[in-house]
């Protein structure tokens, strides 16, 4: 086992305890477009290290990968602040990448698929940081029911967070499909349960910012700009025609 | 645990006081508009609000950005709300050389927010200057006694522990318990919705509840260990001591107690009050439950979930609670703070962190931090929008030099202002709509009459009659009054093929008095359509319908949905073929003699004993003589013995023939005692010719017609028509009960139209012509049509005439829904009568209409006087007008009549309206949209809710804004002033209302020519356009 190759990765795609220094370095981070610039050079030097330097990955390490994704979902389950919860997803999904076929990867296809899938994640703390200018924070109970009153940030967020549970035709899911199909049995059902909370997660979360009673009553602030509401909106299309082309992809390959 | 007598009244009077600011809920299949604050009536209105709302975590006014659109729309003027103002404030120094008025005046009509100084906690005076300044703020402590004082005020008077819980560690146990207890009373209370029903609900709801909870599985999986909880209680007055107990909660907090956790499901507790109240309610009697039962019931849930809360570590009881707040209350404070919702946003997830964490240390320095900010925050935006409103007055420069004391007078008299600036509004819109009112009004009473008008019509004081009633008069020479719907007769209803009574009266009274329905000539028995229309009806209620039935009638299912859906006009007029066209009918309004009764009862005897032998004895038809049939029932009511031939005849031995008078008389009741009773409910039936005559008399007298009778006399019930709806009874009369009035008049016109009792009103002075008809009629507020009953007992000499009635009282509909629809519908042409008439109609077909009238939404005005008064204005639909003239009442009966009941009504439909609109969510029922009906007597949102009481937002709000502008009921009475403030104070219940400002009363005396109002313990007049001017035709009108 060539433990000099696994422990920079442990730290670069997070499994627990490493994982609590990337948390660290983001909970320093106060700017939201910092901390989504910090996931993006974390995120690709994570997958570049992973093919570089190519380690065989022993069992245990698969096992444990898994299981840092499990706690992470987990604590996003309870997280009551946007960005924060944003950084729990970031680490759950990051840590899988462990379970990801390197041999069968090329540089430039897995920078493309990391930044694809982790992007949802990115603008979710941009989002946040536009709550935070406007509401003074990102936290959930101090700001929700966003619909009533915030028709374009909270369609930007639901979509955020529905590609970040990874539904479809968002690329994430058909990664995540791909991923199962050549997993054992029980990583395969691992990898599903992290799924699963990760919908449950994504869900609470919908629910108590964009949805339910509207607790910024009274507050005469302007939602988003329709210019950068269109320039997400755009983003987003472009992700759903990429996943419904990776979708095609698979059914061919198939 | 023992409790005796003693305490189980002393529970059962706790609960009865703690809920009696809950006020009743009617089974929606008859509708009652109510009060919503009617256990608060006895306080004066502003007051009322104030506590209402807290208890019941409700709005009592409109927000301040809606009462500022009605300045736009001219509905409140500037200097009206400004003199509110100055009414309000009393005697006020100036600041900065303006009077503080002006200040106020200024706040409300250009500042989009109040200042809010309910959201200010920690900031003071010197913290709002220092903020004004942008001088730093002084160093201010918070003392650890200040602290706790301010935690215990708010978290320890009397509010259910697990609220308090999910205050301070963001739990949702309130909600789980409310769940909990609505799938309860959901189970229980069923009337017939559900195909499987809770067992044994015959024992009550306490001991059928806690039978079940014993064994419930699902429960004690949650860890909701309820037997545990329940331990030795088998009364529901010991689960409420033993739970109270457990809890720790205080004796004296008990009753606060109680009453917040009854006030959390208010529909429900109101529901189970009226339900206990009801003695003839047929549910309550068969499945009994009061509100006891269910505070014990609840609380032996709550007590459950706070055990369970308490095993994960949570201060689940009182003294818990107590001592965790004197001994950690900066930690307190700053979970109310996050979990509350107004937490510092910045501070927010490191203070969160920090209580996650059980950092003392961290906390302490957090909450040193957060309190700082927190006094930096609220002085800030305090001192931003008193900076803002001082701008509006040019004084923005001077007021960051205003000295400390003046400062401090100025905010304590703007806080003063804005809680009150509910009322304020208010009364400012009131005001305007009370000039509205007096501009209008025409003092002149018109001269006497030349010839008698084509026909008179009774309507119904319905807001909704205004504008039909000025339309027809304006359609040809008619002439309307305004009587209740029910024209004043009491009664109760039984309709041909029903087994029930239906009240048809307002809810106060009790009637004594019951008309039952017959078929005439061509009453047509039930076809084999209707039976199919009944057999599809039952399969949609079967478990196993969509199993076994759905490829086999889903198609005819399907052609229905798309009919009704796409084509309403077309095919709901096609569908109502399905049911067979009711043929004629009659009602039963004479007493029966008791001969006819006897008979009555002997006949329907017989036709028992019959199917009692051919079911017993297997006796073909042909075989049951008459006399064997006499005989028997002879014997069974105990008048005779049986003998050998009966034996013989029967074919029986003695101990057969002893059965089988034992079954008459137990199973088939064919006994004494139930002759007595059957004999006591037929006594019920009709009205003798003295009531006929003096419920006639009255209900003329009451309007003022006792003379100048015309050759028709329309009594014009009302009632709605639409499809899908379950506030349907709501647009029904009220006074009828929430049921159509075309019984009443039906039975008012029976009466009226008899010799006898015309011979009886000539005694008494008032003459009825011999031609005069009185003929009931039904106006359909959905179409405006109104449809004549009772045609053939129409005399022929008035046939010729029909023709014109009809077609004047078609012109007058039509007119009246081209009026009508432009409120409803943006559609074009709308204002065309042809197209309003079209629309109208498919809003009464089509099952997605869920707004198929405005019904009495916009009502304001109760006008009682006689019609010259108000005959010229246009009031839109907002007045109920109720006819009466002061002359024919010197004893003042009939006018307190009409206070007691019509206004009465009147208030409870306005009070309905004013509080569904202000707090739709929590007063009234929410969208319709989200409706289910729950156990056939009221609709939930979703599908586990509170009993949603009040109106649904499509019947008072439009596009999200208010269409029913709320306001308090402006009643004016024209009378001499003395002659109508005698009756008011012989009126106590309404004397009450007037006097707490529920109702806004005005005097219009015609001899003196003024304008009287109610203000504040006082008459004073009012200013009125019509005040001095001649009388022309006084004397001339003269009765």
């Amino acid at each position: 086992m060539d433990w000099l190759k696994l422990l920079p990765l442990a730290v670069l795609l997070p499994l627990f305890p490493a994982s609590m220094l990337f948390n660290w370095v983001e909970r320093r981070l106060d700017a939201p477009w910092a901390k989504a610039a910090l996931m993006l050079v974390w995120a690709q030097a994570g997958i570049g290290a992973l093919l570089w330097l190519a380690p065989e990955v022993p069992g245990f390490v698969s096992i444990w990968a898994v299981g840092t994704a499990l706690f992470y979902a987990v604590r996003a389950l309870v997280l009551n602040e946007a960005t924060a919860w944003a950084a729990f997803m970031f680490v759950s999904l990051l840590s899988l990448s462990w379970l990801l076929p390197v041999g069968q990867l090329g540089l430039g296809q897995a920078h493309l698929y990391m930044l694809l899938a982790i992007l949802p994640l990115l603008l979710l703390n941009l989002l946040s940081g536009m709550m935070i200018a406007r509401f003074g924070s990102a936290y959930l109970g101090l700001v929700g029911g966003l619909v009533h009153r915030y028709p374009r940030l909270s369609t930007l967020i639901a979509l955020s967070v529905l590609a970040a549970m990874a539904t479809p035709p968002f690329p994430l899911f058909f990664y995540l499909i791909e991923l199962i199909s050549v997993l054992s049995l029980g990583l395969s059902i691992g990898v599903l349960a992290v799924w699963y909370l990760w919908g449950w997660a994504g869900v609470r979360f919908l629910q108590r910012l964009v949805l339910g009673p509207d607790v910024c009553r009274g507050s005469k602030i302007s939602d988003l700009s329709r210019g950068v509401t269109w320039a997400m909106v755009a983003i987003y299309v472009f992700l759903g025609l990429f996943g419904l082309w990776e979708a095609f992809e698979m059914v061919e390959v198939g | 645990m023992r409790s005796d007598l003693g305490r189980t009244l002393k529970i059962r009077s706790l609960v009865y006081v703690a809920g009696e600011r809950i006020p009743y809920f009617w089974p929606m299949r008859a509708f009652i508009h109510h009060n919503p604050l009617h256990g608060f009536e006895h306080l004066d209105f502003a007051q009322a609000v104030e506590e209402g709302a807290a208890l019941f975590h409700a709005k009592g006014y409109l927000s301040r950005a809606q009462y500022r659109r009605y300045v736009e729309e001219g509905k409140i003027d500037a200097d009206g709300l400004r003199s509110e103002i100055r009414r309000a404030i009393g005697e006020a120094p100036e600041i900065l050389g303006i009077p503080l008025s002006e200040w106020a005046l200024a706040d409300f009509l250009e500042s989009e927010a109040p200042l809010a100084f309910s959201q200010v906690s920690l900031a003071d005076v010197q913290d709002v200057a220092a903020s004004l300044r942008r001088n730093p703020m002084g160093q201010r402590e918070v003392s650890r006694g200040e602290l706790t004082g301010r935690l215990r005020s708010r978290f320890m008077e009397g509010q259910p522990l697990y609220e308090v819980l999910d205050a301070l560690f963001g739990t949702e146990m309130a909600t789980e318990l409310d769940e909990l207890v609505v799938k309860s009373c959901l189970d229980f209370f069923d009337e017939g919705q559900s195909v499987w029903g809770m067992p044994n609900r015959e024992q009550g709801f306490f001991d059928s509840w806690r039978d079940l909870s014993l064994r419930n599985g699902r429960l004690f999986l949650k860890g909701l260990h309820l037997a545990e909880v329940i331990g030795d209680a088998k009364t529901p007055e010991q689960a409420i001591v033993h739970v109270m107990q457990m809890l720790g909660i205080p004796e004296w907090l008990w009753q606060e107690y109680l009453r917040r956790e009854i006030a959390r499901l208010h529909g429900w507790a109101g529901f189970i009050r009226w339900r206990a109240s009801a003695e003839h309610y047929y549910w309550g009697r068969r499945y009994p439950a009061d509100l006891v039962e269910y505070v014990a019931v609840r609380l032996l849930f709550a007590g459950a979930i706070l055990r369970e809360a308490g095993r994960r570590g949570l201060p689940a009881d009182y003294p818990q609670l107590h001592a965790w707040m004197e001994s950690e209350p900066q930690t307190v404070y700053l979970r109310a703070e996050l979990y509350g919702g107004t937490a510092v946003p910045a501070l927010a997830y490191p203070i969160e962190q920090a209580l996650i964490g059980r950092d003392e240390v961290a906390i302490e320095r957090h909450f040193g931090d957060y309190v700082e900010r927190k006094r930096e925050q609220e002085a800030s935006a305090l001192a931003h929008r008193l900076r803002a409103l001082a701008g509006h007055l040019d004084k923005e420069t001077q007021l960051a030099q205003l000295a400390d004391d003046a400062l401090g007078r100025l905010l304590s008299g703007l806080e003063q202002i804005e809680r009150q600036e509910g009322m304020v509004w208010l009364r400012a819109l009131e005001g305007c709509a009370i000039d509205r009112l007096a501009q209008g009004l025409t003092p002149a009473v018109a001269a006497r009459r030349e010839k008698r008008p084509f026909a008179q019509a009774l309507f119904c004081i319905d807001t909704r009659s205004e504008r039909i009633r000025r339309q027809l008069e304006a359609a040809g020479d008619y002439q309307t009054f305004g009587i209740a719907g029910f024209f004043g007769v009491p009664l109760s209803f039984i309709e041909i093929g029903k087994g029930s009574e239906t009240h048809l009266c307002p809810v106060l009274l009790s009637p004594r008095n019951l008309a039952v329905e017959i078929p005439g000539f061509e009453y047509r028995e039930e076809e084999a359509v209707t039976a199919l229309g009944k057999v599809l009806h039952e399969l949609k209620e079967s478990v196993l319908t969509p199993f076994v039935t759905v490829e086999a009638v889903g198609l005819l299912f399907g052609f229905d949905m798309i009919g009704k859906t796409l084509f309403p006009a077309l095919y709901g007029p096609w569908r109502k073929h399905l049911a067979p066209k009711r043929g004629v009918t009659r009602l039963l309004v004479d007493k029966l003699t008791r001969e006819r009764a006897d008979s009555i009862v002997r006949a329907v005897q017989r036709a028992v004993i019959e199917k009692a032998i051919e079911h017993e004895l297997g006796l073909r038809p042909e075989q049951i003589r008459d006399d064997r049939v006499r005989a028997l029932r002879e014997v069974a009511m105990g008048k005779a013995e049986p003998d050998r031939e009966m034996l013989a005849d029967l074919g029986l031995d003695d101990e057969r023939l002893s059965a089988l008078i034992a079954r008459l008389r137990d199973v088939y009741r064919i006994n004494r005692s139930f002759a007595r009773m059957q004999m006591e409910r037929l006594g019920r039936i009709g009205f003798s010719v003295e009531e006929q005559a003096g419920y006639v008399a009255q209900a003329l007298r009451s309007i003022g017609l006792t003379g100048g009778f015309s050759r028709f006399v329309l009594l014009v019930g009302h009632g709605s028509t639409s499809e899908n709806n379950p506030y349907e009874s709501a647009l029904d009369c009220g006074a009828c009960g929430g049921n159509h009035g075309l019984v009443n008049a039906r039975v008012l016109a029976q009466m009226a139209n008899k010799p006898q009792v015309r011979r009886r009103l000539r005694q008494q002075g008032i003459d009825i012509p011999d031609d005069t008809w009185f003929m009931p009629a039904l106006h359909d507020t959905t179409t405006d049509e109104i449809q004549l009953e009772d045609v053939d007992l129409i005399p022929a000499a008035h046939l010729i005439y029909i023709e014109r009635l009809r077609t004047g009282l078609l012109a007058a509909s039509r007119l009246c829904t081209a009026e009508r629809m432009p409120t409803l519908t943006e559609k074009r042409g709308a204002s065309d009568p042809a197209r309003a008439w079209r629309i109208a109609h498919r809003n009464s077909l089509d099952w997605s209409q869920v707004r198929p009238e405005w019904g009495l939404s916009g009502n304001a005005y109760f006008v009682v006087g006689r019609r010259d008064i108000t005959e010229g204005m246009k009031l839109d639909g907002r007045a109920f007008l109720h006819s009466y003239d002061y002359r024919l009442d010197p004893k003042r009966r009939l006018l307190e009549n009409i206070l007691t009941g019509p206004l009465v009504v009147g208030q409870w439909i306005n009070m309905e309206h004013y509080f569904s609109t202000v707090d739709n969510e929590r007063f009234g029922s929410g969208s319709k949209v989200y409706h289910n009906v729950a156990g056939r007597f009221g609709v939930m949102t979703g599908n586990l809710s509170d009993l949603r009481t009040g109106l649904p937002a499509q019947t008072v709000l439009k596009d999200g804004m208010p269409y029913h502008e709320p306001m308090r009921l402006i009643t004016l009475i024209e009378a001499p002033v003395e002659h109508a403030r005698l009756a008011l104070d012989e009126v106590a219940s309404v004397k009450q209302l007037v006097h707490n400002a529920w109702i806004r009363f005005l005097i219009l005396d015609p001899e003196t020519r003024k304008l009287w109002g109610f203000e504040e313990g006082e008459w004073t007049e009012q200013p009125w356009p019509g005040s001095g001017e001649q009388l022309d035709t006084m004397e001339a009108a003269q009765p």
